[in-house]
């Protein structure tokens, strides 16, 4: 599989603080890739490394097979877009004349496409309306229409949807999944909603404190992911020994509720626990999301 | 580079802060030439068109200011300065592009200050008293004054990625360089000693005994120290020129083409390490 990003032990310092820790990871040609971890994990220093803004204090990576140190690397960087925490716009201009602007920094011979490209993220009748006056999903979308002049084919994007309202993201979700799957360009997206990145993830990379824990596609994502029976009871104190008695591992959710990863015969459980006075009141298969599967492989300890 | 010149060059040719500074110097040069004509003319005062032609030379480092605000300043918080480097432009090739667009201003504000004082002046106030050529050396000792300012200013920006720093740290630099400058002209133009006066019974002022000066720089190495200053500040060499004081424009030419590499070499440099955010 061709590779569109790869890093090599990918070390990023700030005083004795390592942001990156060693970092191996591999984009593959044609993926969204989705970045998890928890806040201050390194998925940001990553992107702002990749994207040329830091240079890192040792290891390297390459872009289209290109070495960061190698000179050539400039004519792999204009094949990518990026947006990295903020949208890279002119807040002075329309949304069309940041467009103008950027074919100009690229050195676009003329302005074509340009109305296209407005199409495409929405901004298209938008008229002389000042970036500065647009609401924040347009400037997300301005953001990453400027990211995609000049077709790049890779796009980093650092938290996308992040502040935005429920038809905000969903607009960035489905443009996202269009650039993807229409134009067939790569991303590389971070995101602290992980229910969204689950809807557009191809494959997954679970970073923590600087390190790559996981790379997984999102087969592999779902064949790992365990099913667990969600168990309501009266009372979860009765229920923990008769599962202790059964052998099963389960997690007491609250004093009625309890997930099982085991498959238990569901009769002898009702009797076992008709025995012990608890009541059943509904039983249900469930798979494990995204959400608890970046629990159990990171911890709870911060936020996603 | 010539694509972001090219990118640039459109931004800069529609900042309003530009056109305003270009328009403030204009009309400081006009009305500054209109009013001792008119004083000629009322009181038949001989006069020459020295007289003001240099006061753009003390407000240009004001002006650069407020445009690198407005055109490099905001490149850290849209940005933009990361979206160059993102698309694969160089970091030295960003860094001289804002230069150049620096130095375009400082040549675009010296023509607009230079230009109406010398269309108006000439017909009205004659030519100058200190000579062509000596006008000539100290216009373009203006000139390079204002790249000086340029190049330290483009420094600055380029290395202050904080909004609100970024905003006022040019302004505060130009104001404390001017202060220097004319806190240093004062004190080099001290005399060694302050003639006081003392008053007798009958009512009459006679001079007394001269005491020392305590503003006064004896010659020696603080004297030497605050010249070199004084010749090398581009707010100074401001106060200089806005005062007719500039007595070696070659030099303070050198010194300000000094500053203007040192502070170019230093900013690339320090850029070319820079972590952005």
């Amino acid at each position: 599989m061709e590779t569109v990003l790869e890093t090599s032990e990918l070390t990023k310092t700030y005083g004795s603080f390592r942001a990156l820790d060693g970092l191996t990871m591999r984009v593959p040609r044609g993926s969204v890739y989705g970045l998890v971890g928890k806040n201050g994990a390194g998925k940001t220093t990553l992107m702002r490394v990749v994207c040329g803004l830091q240079t890192p204090t040792s290891g390297g990576y390459a872009i289209y097979g290109v070495d960061s140190r190698d000179r050539k690397i400039g004519g792999s960087r204009r094949r990518m877009g990026a947006v990295v925490e903020t949208p890279a716009i002119y807040l002075d201009m329309s949304a069309q004349n940041n467009l103008k602007q950027q074919y100009r920094i690229l050195g676009l011979p003329d302005f074509s496409g340009l109305s296209e490209l407005l199409e495409l993220v929405g901004l298209g009748d938008t008229g002389k309306k000042k970036a500065r006056d647009f609401s924040l999903g347009m400037k997300q979308r301005l953001g990453i229409a400027v990211a995609l002049c000049g077709s790049p084919d890779f796009l980093v994007l650092d938290e996308p949807i992040n502040g935005l309202d429920p038809q905000g993201i969903i607009e960035i979700r489905e443009l996202i999944l269009k650039l993807n799957r229409e134009r067939r360009i790569t991303v590389l997206i971070s995101s602290h909603i992980l229910d969204e990145l689950s809807r557009l993830a191809t494959h997954y990379g679970f970073i923590d404190r600087g390190r790559m824990v996981r790379e997984m596609s999102a087969e592999e994502l779902e064949a790992a992911a365990r099913k667990c029976m969600r168990v309501t009871v009266s009372d979860t104190a009765a229920l923990a020994p008769v599962l202790d008695g059964f052998g099963a591992e389960y997690r007491i959710l609250s004093e009625s509720q309890a997930d099982v990863y085991a498959k238990l015969n569901v009769t002898r459980l009702t009797v076992a626990l008709a025995e012990r006075g608890c009541e059943v009141r509904s039983i249900e298969e469930r798979d494990e999301s995204l959400e608890s599967f970046f629990v159990n492989l990171l911890g709870g300890g911060g936020h996603a | 580079m010539r694509k972001l010149l090219r990118a640039g060059f459109f931004r800069l040719l529609r900042l309003r802060s530009l056109w305003l500074s270009c328009l403030l110097l204009a009309g400081v040069e006009t009305v500054s030439t209109v009013s001792r004509w008119r004083e000629a003319v009322e009181y038949g005062i001989l006069t020459a068109i020295d007289g003001g032609f240099f006061t753009w030379t003390g407000i240009v480092g004001f002006c650069l200011a407020i445009v690198v605000v407005f055109l490099i300043g905001p490149e850290y918080s849209a940005g933009t300065i990361c979206g160059k480097l993102i698309c694969g432009h160089r970091r030295r090739d960003v860094y001289l592009a804002n230069l150049l667009l620096m130095c375009a201003s400082a040549l675009l504000m010296c023509l607009s200050a230079v230009l109406p004082a010398l269309a108006l002046g000439l017909p009205l106030l004659g030519g100058f008293k200190m000579g062509a050529g000596r006008a000539l050396w100290t216009t373009l000792g203006g000139l390079a004054m204002a790249l000086a300012w340029s190049g330290l200013f483009t420094m600055t920006a380029m290395l202050t990625d904080r909004r609100a720093v970024a905003a006022v740290l040019p302004l505060v630099l130009a104001m404390v360089m001017l202060v220097a400058g004319v806190y240093l002209q004062a004190r080099l133009d001290a005399k060694p000693t302050v003639q006081g006066y003392e008053m007798h019974i009958d009512g009459q002022l006679v001079p007394s005994e001269p005491t020392p000066n305590p503003s006064y720089l004896p010659e020696g190495p603080a004297r030497t120290g605050a010249q070199f200053l004084f010749d090398l500040l581009p707010g100074a060499q401001s106060v200089q020129y806005a005062s007719m004081e500039a007595q070696h424009p070659l030099k303070l030419t050198g010194y300000a083409a000094a500053v203007f590499l040192l502070t170019a070499g230093t900013g690339l440099a320090l850029f070319r390490r820079k972590d952005l955010k």
